[in-house]
């Protein structure tokens, strides 16, 4: 009790505050919270409930004293609904925008902490000028209220976090409307929000009001600082927004919004802009008076006769991927059918070559979330293509608008764009509609969707190639060696002819002199690509999550997301290895289960705020009964598989380490003679190398062309097969044949062939060689 | 010294009294001026020379197959330990590892054996060092062999060429090395982030105006300096021809001479290495194309690509010296001939 008590008010400043603790104490978040695995959260089905908030916002965009347009001047109108079963007299809310606002926030520190210095060219901010309680009844009347910024302990700067006292408390169903004026200015281009040049990208820009919520029967405020390693977290509410802007930017605006009316031109050339959402979360918006503005409508059924006829997958198939998924769900294709929407690109000029392959990418997006989860349930899909000073605001979502982005000279199976539009749009449904806590879970979010990019890339996509690029262009190829490259202070530069680095002399102090600087097109000349590199390295795009063992796994998968060790944690526990978690659930349990799985969990949690033990209680409910083997196979413990694979940390590995066929004639005489019958034992081990314990299928194949298939629990430490005086000899055999399990660290060793085959190795062996030769001979000319 | 007429246009055979090149005027009249051609005739010259050499390409292949056999068996033997073992994925093909690969399966080698990578490049670090020292010989062997004409030439000259002039050479490669940081400085370093200040806003390249702007001012850059790169090696190369040529020492004033002949000569000069460098493109280009039509295996490649390469080396290096040679025979020829009389005629007594 008194690890969650402490994990909830590291959570909750509120509860940290009321139960007055020692702010110097670092939050005991450390200690996850260990949620029942089979427990929903409490709340009523998200669908059925009216939304929390309503904000009412009146902004405009105005220049600063250097004459940049970076200046949102304004008020905002709130009302809040309390969801809770508890009265509170506080509100909490998010100011984001004060990460920008001086060295001294959290976000600042926790960056210098884990060594990144950066700070924005400028700094940002937001002033907050008035807060004000509205009357019911008359919207004049009001009263001040008070307010404070809330210190962190480990930032006591931070002014991330506003408390608004109110007079009285609000009663649970009860709602209070809060007014308050502010002034955000947006930094230049930094970390998800910011201007370049002509491009202002308003992303949490506005004050926003934290969630109250309960937990474990406690009702708090979960508030949030705004962390290096997390995202965000908000009710669901409607928006509308008022918007005046210079009047270069008529046309080219792109938000989480309609647009409700004209835009009107004001008398002093400005324009006035409209714009309401309802169901959302947040509200951004960008703005560019250089983007190209293309609308196209998404016509599902055009998609679908495409993505049928020309993906490999469809076509391997047999039925349709809409048949598929209605099969599994028990429904008729027409229900599962995806609706028609408008798709809005805000492209750079120089970007026009990307036209067709964003809206290629955003179809098939809006293609396939919709038939494996459900409807896109807005009018509009906004994509942004960021100014190249703004390129930090890309590869973001908002509800409603993401934004991509993309370099030049990309080559088209780089699949760059194509990724991270997939990814931003993934985001509508996996934070967007099923909105999760990102400071503590954001694997929830980003791990579905990662899975789910993966998949659609998989399925709409050919393989990606890797790729190099030399003076802006891609070409295709992989080098399989890399030209030595020594840190400063190593001696041995020298013998690179990088640089003549010597020890401090008493006439000339230290020496450090760079003779040559490596560079990608003195790179390209000594190299040769063309003739020294792989020229086809695959991604496939589910396999490349396994990109994610590179890294050390130092948490488990329930640490909240702000406390992981290394931000390196948060790419592989938030994206890839929850990516993997689900390709191995859905690998054990079968697809149709794993697409009643997805899809219930999103409809559920549609509108709402699941936690993990919600997104286990589905897996639970519907993946029962699953068996590795089929019928006659081994049943998967998922309580244990969850507790290993979420709570746990434990590295899951099987391995061939044995195969062999011995002669298994007793007469080595009759053997030389050939009057033996040609016999074999046949001896096959197989070992868990890591303490994850899941069931595993075994194949061998013999050399008649047949195979045969067993299932092993895998609990015990290894798994011995042997067949005596057999007619055949065994030619390979293979760990999970079909490759269900993504979470196992080492495929190299899931098969083993009786015969090894040296000549892949020699076939890499001769290119590594070609390319030490061009490199020799380019660098023999040199000097 | 006897030389015919008909093999001297041929330029198949130097006139100079090789390794003692023409040091005085009477030498110069007694042999006659070289006669000073296109640029492109001294690369075909050079491309001559090196061709009749087998015994030195072979030497020469020899060592470029070794010591980057070098960086491949540690390669070769993790590739056989943990890759000779295992089976393809259903739906993946056959494991050939020619021309393609799954990611995976060389991100998982990567892990197992994560020293391979450090390993080999480590191990090529010492291995620049010597192919760029091993270059100063290559450069004397062939400058050698270019200017000895058909009958002198051979392995011994070569080998002659090498060891006589790696010390002279030496030396400027040790001045090379601090105009190579000259450069780096000079393109990298303050003069070229002021120029890069001037262009985008505080010199940050993803604050420009547009992405096409960057990268014009990138590869711009990268262009430049590349291109003094090379510029810094040709008249390294020119400065060890006059070394060659004049038999001299100083490796200041070969480069300054180096630098002279570059600007008194540059289209010749460019008929050489240009015209080179385009044939040693093409020879890539075309075994690359037709290793890649055919699909044929990568080691008859390692055999023939650096053969075409360290013969087109030999070429442009012969090719240099010999334009050296006869551009300095020319031009003393031109200083000391007799001015003619007014009656244009010209004699002038014998030394």
């Amino acid at each position: 009790m008194t690890v969650v008590l402490a994990a909830l008010c590291a959570v909750f400043p509120a509860a940290w505050l009321a139960a007055g603790q020692d702010p110097e104490v670092p939050p005991a978040a450390l200690e996850p919270v260990r949620e029942p695995a089979a427990e929903p959260a409490s709340e009523a089905a998200p669908q059925e409930l009216a939304p929390v908030v309503r904000y009412r916002l009146d902004v405009a965009l105005t220049p600063d004293a250097d004459e940049v347009y970076r200046v949102i001047r304004g008020s905002s109108t709130v009302t809040w609904r309390n969801p809770t079963g508890a009265a509170t007299a506080e509100l909490y809310w998010h100011v984001y925008n004060n990460a920008w606002a001086g060295r001294d926030s959290l976000w600042l520190r926790e960056a210098r902490r884990l060594g990144d210095e950066r700070l924005p060219r400028a700094w940002g901010g937001t002033e907050i000028t008035r807060v004000r309680r509205r009357s019911d009844t008359d919207a004049a009347e009001g009263v001040d209220l008070p307010w404070t910024f809330v210190p962190h302990p480990d930032a006591p700067g931070d002014r991330t976090v506003l408390q608004v006292l109110l007079p009285e408390a609000v009663p649970p169903g009860g709602t209070v409307t809060v007014e308050m004026g502010f002034v955000a200015t947006l930094p230049p281009a930094f970390r998800r929000s910011g201007v370049g040049g002509d491009y202002v990208h308003a992303a949490q820009w506005f004050p926003k009001l934290g969630v109250f919520e309960e937990r474990d029967g406690v009702a708090a405020w979960n508030c949030e600082p705004y962390h290096l390693l997390t995202e965000f977290y908000s009710d669901f509410g409607d928006y509308e927004l008022t918007l005046v802007l210079p009047n270069r930017y008529k046309g080219r605006i792109a938000a989480s919004g309609s647009m409700v009316g004209d835009p009107v031109e004001t008398r002093e050339g400005d324009v006035t802009y409209h714009f309401a959402a309802q169901r959302v979360h947040d509200f951004a918006w960008t703005v560019d008076a250089d983007f190209l503005v293309e609308r196209r409508p998404f016509l599902p059924a055009e998609v679908a006769e495409r993505e049928n006829h020309a993906t490999a997958a469809a076509r391997a198939q047999g039925a349709t991927e809409a048949e598929r998924v209605a099969a599994a769900l028990g429904r008729e294709p027409e229900e599962v059918a995806p609706q028609p929407t408008e798709m809005l690109l805000f492209l750079q000029p120089e970007h026009a070559e990307y036209r067709e392959r964003y809206f290629a990418a955003l179809e098939k997006a809006l293609y396939y979330f919709q038939l494996w989860y459900g409807p896109y349930p807005y009018e509009t899909i906004s994509l942004v293509d960021p100014a190249h000073a703004a390129q930090a605001t890309g590869g973001m979502e908002y509800p409603r608008l993401i934004t991509g982005g993309v370099s030049k000279g990309r080559a088209r199976r780089s699949l760059d764009p194509e990724g991270v539009t997939v990814h931003e749009f993934g985001h509508q449904y996996w934070y967007g509609l099923v909105a999760n806590d990102e400071f503590r879970d954001a694997w929830l979010d980003e791990g579905l969707n990662t899975f789910s990019t993966q998949r659609v890339l998989r399925r709409a996509y050919p393989p990606a190639l890797a790729t190099y690029s030399v003076l802006g262009r891609d070409a295709y190829g992989h080098p399989l060696l890399q030209a030595p490259d020594f840190e400063s202070g190593d001696l041995r530069a020298l013998l690179s002819l990088q640089r003549l680095e010597l020890p401090r002399l008493p006439l000339l102090g230290e020496v450090s002199l760079e003779l040559r600087r490596r560079n990608p097109l003195e790179a390209w000349l000594a190299e040769l690509p063309e003739a020294s590199y792989l020229p086809e390295l695959r991604h496939d795009a589910v396999h490349d999550e396994r990109s994610a063992f590179a890294a050390d796994w130092a948490d488990p998968l329930s640490r909240p997301t702000f406390a992981l060790f290394a931000p390196a944690m948060r790419g592989v526990n938030a994206y890839r290895r929850p990516a993997m978690t689900l390709e191995t659930m859905a690998g054990l349990m079968g697809e149709a289960r794993w697409t009643r799985v997805m899809r219930h969990f999103h409809e559920r949690w549609r509108f709402g705020h699941p936690r993990p033990g919600d997104f286990y209680a589905v897996v639970e409910e519907f993946g029962m009964g699953a068996q590795v083997g089929g019928d006659t196979g081994v049943a998967v413990d998922w309580p244990g598989f969850w507790e290993q694979a979420y709570f746990g940390n434990d590295a899951l590995d099987f391995g061939v380490s044995r195969l062999v066929n011995l002669p298994s004639v007793l007469d080595p005489q009759a053997l030389q003679r050939g009057t033996a019958d040609d016999r074999w034992d046949v001896i096959l081990e197989v070992r868990r190398y890591g303490g994850f314990r899941v069931p595993v299928e075994i194949e061998i194949r013999w050399d008649d062309g047949t195979s045969s298939r067993s299932v092993w629990d895998g609990e015990d430490w290894w798994w011995r097969y042997e067949v005596a005086s057999s007619p055949r000899r065994a030619v390979r055999a293979e760990v999970d044949p079909d490759r269900r399990l993504l979470l196992d660290r080492n495929w190299l060793n899931n098969t083993r062939l009786a015969q090894p085959q040296g000549g892949r190795a020699r076939n890499l062996a001769w290119r590594a060689m070609l390319w030490a030769e061009q490199v020799l001979h380019f660098y023999g000319g040199a000097g | 010294m006897a030389v015919r007429a008909s093999e001297r246009r041929r330029g198949a055979v130097s006139p100079l009294d090789y390794p003692g090149a023409p040091r005085s005027p009477a030498d110069e009249a007694l042999a006659g001026p070289l006669p000073l051609r296109g640029g492109v005739l001294y690369l075909w010259q050079g491309l001559r020379a090196a061709m009749r050499q087998p015994g030195v390409l072979a030497l020469l292949l020899l060592y470029s197959f070794l010591s980057a056999l070098l960086v491949a068996l540690p390669y070769y033997s993790s590739a056989l330990e943990h890759l000779s073992p295992i089976a393809g994925f259903a739906g993946e093909g056959p494991l050939n590892l020619s021309f393609s690969a799954p990611r995976w399966l060389l991100d998982e080698w990567a892990r197992l054996d994560g020293s391979l990578q450090r390993t080999t490049a480590h191990g090529m670090a010492p291995l620049l060092l010597l192919a760029s020292l091993s270059g100063l010989l290559i450069t004397g062997g062939w400058m050698s062999v270019a200017l000895r004409g058909r009958e002198g030439a051979g392995m011994a000259a070569f080998l002659q060429g090498a060891g006589r002039y790696f010390f002279r050479f030496l030396r400027t490669w040790i001045l090379g090395l601090a105009l190579y940081a000259g450069v780096t400085w000079l393109v990298w370093r303050a003069p070229g982030e002021w120029v890069l200040a001037r262009l985008v806003p505080g010199g940050e390249l993803e604050l420009a105006a547009s992405e096409t702007r960057a990268l014009w001012i990138e590869n711009g850059r990268l262009i430049l300096y590349v291109a003094l790169l090379f510029l810094v090696e040709l008249v390294l190369d020119l400065g060890r021809a006059s070394l060659v040529i004049g038999d001299r020492h100083s490796a200041l004033f070969a480069l300054v001479r180096g630098l002279g002949f570059l600007l008194y000569e540059p289209v010749r000069v460019a008929g050489v290495v240009l015209v080179g460098w385009i044939l040693e493109a093409l020879w890539i280009a075309a075994l690359v194309a037709l290793s890649h039509t055919l699909a044929a295996p990568v080691w008859p490649l390692v055999l023939v690509l650096p053969l075409g390469r360290i013969i087109l080396r030999g070429a442009r290096y012969g090719g240099l010296a010999a334009l050296y040679a006869a551009a300095r025979s020319s031009r003393r020829a031109r200083r000391h001939a007799p001015a003619p009389f007014v009656d244009g005629t010209a004699w002038a007594e014998g030394a």
